[in-house]
């Protein structure tokens, strides 16, 4: 059932989520039509200025700012022939299309309805699939927190991407950095080298901003300007009937396959836009316009991208298991206030999630509005000098990160942990399993040792407990699938090289 | 020696460095059965033999579904490029505080856009400025986020005195 009265007293009681929603809306917009700046780094440059801020806000604005996002990015995309964002890149194919035969606008238009369509499709699963997860809060013990965390853990197999042996380094790197700081269990000084700032651990907002925001300037630096836009008088076309009546079918398949994808640890837009892209050309009663212009070949991926930013979140706020880079950075706008997602945020932070989901209404509206005024701003933007915008994010960068906690020592790890993405990059390791060896890492182990000094050191308790033994065993579960298919992979590009 | 070898060969090392700290944990008197050192042994172990793996892997040339690499002369220019940034970005860090905000931001807003290919001219002055008024208006008057003043105010007493 959909506490609406719930939202409503939210709202009452944080009006600044409706400012938020906006502003985040705009932020993501803007930044996702520079291109390079993916909606995990529009986010993590946001996470320094909601440290001070509402906490029901702060995660709007973020929030917020992952819609808009993934709407911006298909700016570039359907102007420049570049997508601001990654899961815009298949927009580039009919969007640039479109807008070399003169029809810019309604390309604007159609990838606007289609992101705001798929959005509400994923709002309100959201709202309906994340509120049931409250019920299995209060049963949860130490022991069903390991089960979570080993299960979130497992999805490092599914994060892997090319590799799991390098996902599985990249976690185990990320579990180490949890373990900096003061022992949760008997206070002793773990990896400070008797540094002070080091007691309370690494904040891991500090891990993403470095390896998402700082990585990203670091590899910007040897890369050329964009193109610019010749279409400065832009203006957003929306479809008409005829247009939203051709365009329903595609909707349909990107709104599903966003909404499995945001699911699917691991999964997020990029992949959603592309296999959106694929079934739309399939079940299209005109396969042949694909890739000349087709207007479902916009509406399918951009409507894959509206739903993925709502439904992503589901994992997130549900079991605190982030699937993709930008709700890692929105579980670090939750940490940095406090709350950590998973089944107690339903009841610890009631207010917040309620508050969360009458924003997510309120972005949606928002979108519709900002899209229209923020369209010249945006193409104004993208035709700015690179090297100016990136010193100006660079200098962002460092102020943001030096006031969370008025320290340059911060500063310092941030850049650190630059360095370390950019060669994480540069060896092809993924990056996301070492973010979730942070987030759970030290969840994971409190609870691990709470449990055993509960059960005198039998680590039978965890398969005592029915919800951990699950947990468990679904982790379990998802390992071997995910080893079968890493296997299955291996062996195909084998037999390729050998034939070659 | 390809990437994955030396990438494996750091993993090894970076887990034996900490696998050694680990191991030089005091345990209390309070300590539980796993011990503060318990898990970090055990991630110390993991991430070493993770990495051996990626060597000998990387020795037996076993292939992976992967994409395109770029070629390793690009990447050499790309981590030359990059470093400029961190130096700055390290600059900042040790200028600040002598400098203040305003002044090191402006700078650090100059000296970025010429690494990335700008020009030195009176506009670049005027943008770095703005940029740097933007940014203390935002943070330091707006939201009320303290920034590093540097010598100035210290300064500006003992011109008073």
């Amino acid at each position: 059932m959909i506490d609406l009265s719930g939202m409503f007293n939210a709202l009452v009681a944080s009006p600044m989520i409706i400012p938020a929603a906006f502003a985040g809306i705009a932020w993501g917009i803007l930044g996702g039509a520079l291109p390079g700046i993916s909606p995990s780094i529009t986010m993590a440059l946001l996470l320094p200025f909601t440290y001070g801020a509402d906490p029901t806000a702060a995660v709007v604005l973020l929030a917020s700012t992952y819609l808009g996002a993934e709407y911006g990015g298909s700016i570039p995309a359907i102007l420049i022939r570049t997508p601001g964002t990654n899961s815009a890149a298949a927009t580039v194919i009919d969007g640039y299309a479109m807008k070399e035969q003169g029809k810019a606008g309604e390309a604007l238009g159609i990838s606007l309805y289609s992101t705001l369509l798929g959005s509400i499709f994923g709002v309100a699963l959201l709202i309906t699939l994340t509120q049931p997860l409250a019920n299995v809060a209060l049963a949860f013990q130490p022991t069903s927190y390991v089960g979570l965390g080993v299960l979130g853990l497992s999805v490092i197999a599914s994060l892997a991407g090319e590799s799991l042996i390098k996902g599985m380094m990249a976690g185990f790197i990320g579990l180490m950095i949890a373990t900096v700081g003061t022992d949760p269990v008997t206070g002793n000084n773990r990896f400070t080298f008797d540094d002070p700032e080091l007691l309370s651990g690494i904040p891991p907002i500090l891990v993403m901003v470095g390896i998402y925001a700082v990585a990203e300037l670091f590899e910007q630096a040897s890369h050329p300007g964009w193109q610019q836009t010749n279409t400065a008088d832009a203006s957003i076309k929306m479809p008409d009937a005829l247009m939203r009546a051709r365009l329903r079918v595609s909707q349909i398949i990107g709104a599903i396959i966003g909404f499995i994808e945001g699911l699917t640890p691991g999964g997020g837009g990029t992949i959603a836009a592309f296999l959106s892209y694929n079934e739309a050309r399939r079940w299209s009663k005109t396969p042949e316009e694909f890739g000349h212009g087709s207007p479902e070949g916009i509406a399918a991926p951009e409507a894959a991208n509206g739903s993925v930013s709502a439904t992503a979140l589901i994992p997130m706020m549900g079991l605190g298991i982030p699937g993709s880079n930008s709700a890692a950075v929105l579980l670090g706008g939750f940490l940095i206030h406090g709350m950590t997602p998973g089944p107690m945020l339903f009841t610890k932070h009631y207010d917040v999630v309620m508050g969360l989901y009458a924003g997510k209404v309120i972005s949606l509206f928002a979108l519709l509005i900002v899209a229209y005024l923020i369209l010249r701003p945006c193409i104004w933007l993208v035709n700015r000098p690179k090297h100016y915008l990136m010193a100006f994010i660079f200098a962002l960068v460092l102020s943001g990160v030096y006031a969370i906690h008025n320290s340059l020592f911060h500063v310092g790890i941030a850049l650190a942990f630059g360095v370390i993405g950019y060669a994480m990059k540069y060896f092809r390791i993924p990056t996301l399993p070492m973010v979730l060896g942070v987030v759970l890492g030290f969840m994971v182990e409190s609870n691990y040792r709470r449990a055993l000094v509960l059960s005198d050191g039998d680590h039978m308790t965890f398969t005592e407990d029915p919800i951990a033994a699950t947990l468990l065993a679904l982790a379990g579960a998802f390992i071997l699938i995910s080893l079968f298919r890493h296997f299955r992979d291996s062996a195909k590009a084998q037999e390729e090289k050998t034939a070659a | 020696m390809n990437r994955d070898f030396v990438a494996g060969f750091l993993g090894l090392l970076l887990a034996m460095g900490y696998y050694a700290m680990a191991a030089k944990i005091q345990s209390s008197q309070l300590a539980d059965d796993v011990g503060p050192g318990g898990l970090p042994k055990i991630y110390g172990i993991a991430l070493a033999s993770f990495s051996i793996l990626l060597m000998v892997r990387a020795r037996l040339g076993v292939v992976q579904a992967e994409g395109k690499q770029r070629p390793v002369a690009k990447e050499i220019f790309s981590a030359k490029r990059s470093m400029g940034i961190l130096v700055i970005g390290i600059g900042y860090i040790l200028a600040v505080p002598y400098l203040g905000y305003p002044l090191s931001i402006a700078v650090v807003i100059a000296v970025a856009t010429l690494y990335n290919g700008g020009q030195i001219s009176l506009r670049l002055a005027g943008i770095a400025a703005l940029g740097a008024f933007g940014l203390w208006f935002v943070f330091v008057f707006l939201l009320h986020i303290g920034q590093p003043a540097g010598i100035w105010p210290d300064l500006i007493e003992g011109m008073r005195r």
